[in-house]
């Protein structure tokens, strides 16, 4: 028995080393210098004109060390379909980042844990009824003893505020044609979702495949902020598993409350693999009876 | 006569079954896999609007030690991971920009920023750094690896964007993330030895929110 501990005993040493140095791979992979959280990442607030509402954010040090934070406000806006986060103010609107008041401007977050900061939304009397932007950024900031490039890390929490009163709320949901014919690959689907009112909405967008016995193959639904007088483009992606296929593509979405749906599209699926190998046994099913005309021919001939 | 059309018949024979057989196993498999697809996933998060939180994991700093030698140009590259978790089932977006409206590294002297944009990055040359990205805006796949006084990288780089200007895309998603992927963020330097040895330094700033 002794024996067999004697040979196994350097089977355990190394078995120990490789546990011991995976573990230590590991960390450094995953050891994060600046694990920044901030909860939540976006308010949907409704405030009467002169009036103010109490809120806080979260924010969560994930890492071991302490680092210091800022906290700060920024205007919010978004460009092209894609909706691109911009932070800065969009020429001729309200810069509701002056309306949030935060309770500091610092703090310190020690290792794994976390520090609310309270802050509250000051709307001015005068403020139209309408949506505005804001974004509260709670950011790391690190010492200056560093060298090299200095990483900040900065998360936002978007502040989407309707300032209540009569405003005028539309839109309209449109799409682009899809392919009548597909041959391999995912096929792209989707919408643009305009927003022409004075405030945001949510818009509910659902992507629905059905086959040609009318099975649904494919859903997807989508919840996405659409912001006034701008539009927005939800995208999705389908991938048919079958080499051939016909399919019926639905889609709808919830504009300013109302459903709206888009005509329906046919698309005709086909491997390509598939059409090669019809096209050739349709080019042979014709080569060979022209063929063989031929070398009747020829044999008439001689 | 006949005898060529029974030589034809045998060519043509092997053909015409690699064909039917292609169109048989086609239509079996699409028989079969219509069956089987799944519902999409990943389109919804585990959180709603107003309770998602968002996360973002950098280096503190990255270190690009170069060491000009022999009359050349030497090169440095070194990357920063960059990585972003949220349940919010709009994904996220994070880009970058310079902490303040000057992107050059200072110390001793200055190493001025690259003048080239994501939008059209250009290889570096001495004195100069920059940033760039694999497969992001305009740099191109890649892939880039890290060196150390080294020649001069074949890769394109642009200067980090001032903190006033349109913040450099680094990574946006359309589906919750639980952090599965990063993003490497490759920093690089070039020195000769007309530049003032000494300790450089410039601060970037990663921003996420959700979309």
């Amino acid at each position: 028995m002794l024996h067999r501990i004697y040979r196994l005993f350097p089977l355990l040493v190394v078995g120990i080393a490789i546990l011991v140095l995976g573990n230590t791979a590991i960390y450094a992979e995953a050891g994060k210098s600046q694990v920044i959280t901030v909860t939540p990442s976006s308010t949907d607030v409704s405030i009467d004109p002169g009036a103010s509402i109490s809120k806080s954010i979260n924010v969560i040090n994930g890492g071991k060390g302490t680092f210091a934070i800022a906290l700060s406000t920024s205007p919010y806006h978004v460009t092209g379909e894609e909706y691109d986060p911009q932070f800065t103010q969009l020429p001729g609107t309200v810069d509701a980042s002056e309306w949030v008041h935060l309770s500091t401007k610092s703090a310190t977050v020690t290792g794994n844990n976390d520090v609310t900061i309270p802050y509250t939304i000051d709307v001015p009397t005068n403020a139209a009824p309408g949506g505005y932007y804001a974004v509260l950024f709670a950011e790391t900031s690190t010492d200056n003893e560093q060298t090299g490039v200095v990483s900040h890390n900065r998360v936002g929490n978007i502040l989407y505020i309707t300032v209540n009163g009569t405003v005028k709320i539309g839109g309209n949901l449109s799409g682009d044609k899809l392919p009548l014919l597909h041959f391999a690959g995912p096929i792209q689907i989707g919408t643009k979702v305009s927003n022409s009112g004075g405030t945001h909405f949510i818009t509910n967008v659902a992507y629905t495949v059905t086959d040609f016995k009318g099975n649904d193959i494919f859903k997807a639904t989508f919840d996405r902020y659409v912001l006034p007088q701008t539009e927005r483009e939800i995208k999705s992606s389908f991938t048919p598993q079958s080499v051939i296929g016909l399919y019926t593509v639905h889609r709808t979405a919830t504009v300013a409350g109302t459903l709206e749906t888009l005509p329906d599209q046919k698309i005709f699926v086909i491997n390509p693999w598939l059409l090669i190998a019809i096209t050739f046994l349709l080019g042979i099913l014709v080569a060979f009876p022209l063929q063989r005309a031929r070398q009747r021919r020829r044999s008439r001939e001689s | 006569m006949h005898q060529v059309v029974a030589n034809r018949v045998k060519t043509a024979f092997p053909l015409i079954g690699i064909a039917v057989f292609t169109f048989v196993i086609g239509w079996i498999i699409s028989g079969h896999s219509a069956a089987a697809l799944n519902y999409s996933a990943g389109t919804f998060g585990t959180c709603t609007y107003n309770t998602c939180g968002i996360t973002l994991a950098t280096s503190t700093s990255i270190s690009l030690n170069v060491t000009p030698s022999g009359g050349s140009t030497k090169c440095t590259v070194s990357n920063d991971v960059v990585t972003a978790t949220t349940a919010a089932s709009t994904g996220y977006t994070i880009t970058m920009t310079d902490t303040d409206t000057t992107n050059a590294l200072a110390g001793p002297a200055t190493i001025a920023a690259s003048a080239a944009t994501p939008a059209s990055p250009a290889v570096l040359t001495a004195n100069t750094w920059g940033y760039r990205i694999d497969s992001v805006a305009s740099f191109g796949a890649g892939p880039t690896s890290a060196i150390s006084s080294a020649a001069i990288p074949a890769q394109t780089f642009a200067g980090v964007p001032l903190s006033s200007g349109t913040p450099g895309l680094i990574r946006t998603t359309s589906t919750a993330d639980s952090g599965t992927v990063n993003t490497s963020v490759w920093y690089g330097v070039c020195a000769d030895s007309s530049l003032q040895a000494g300790a450089y330094t410039d601060g970037v700033t990663y921003t996420a929110v959700i979309n």
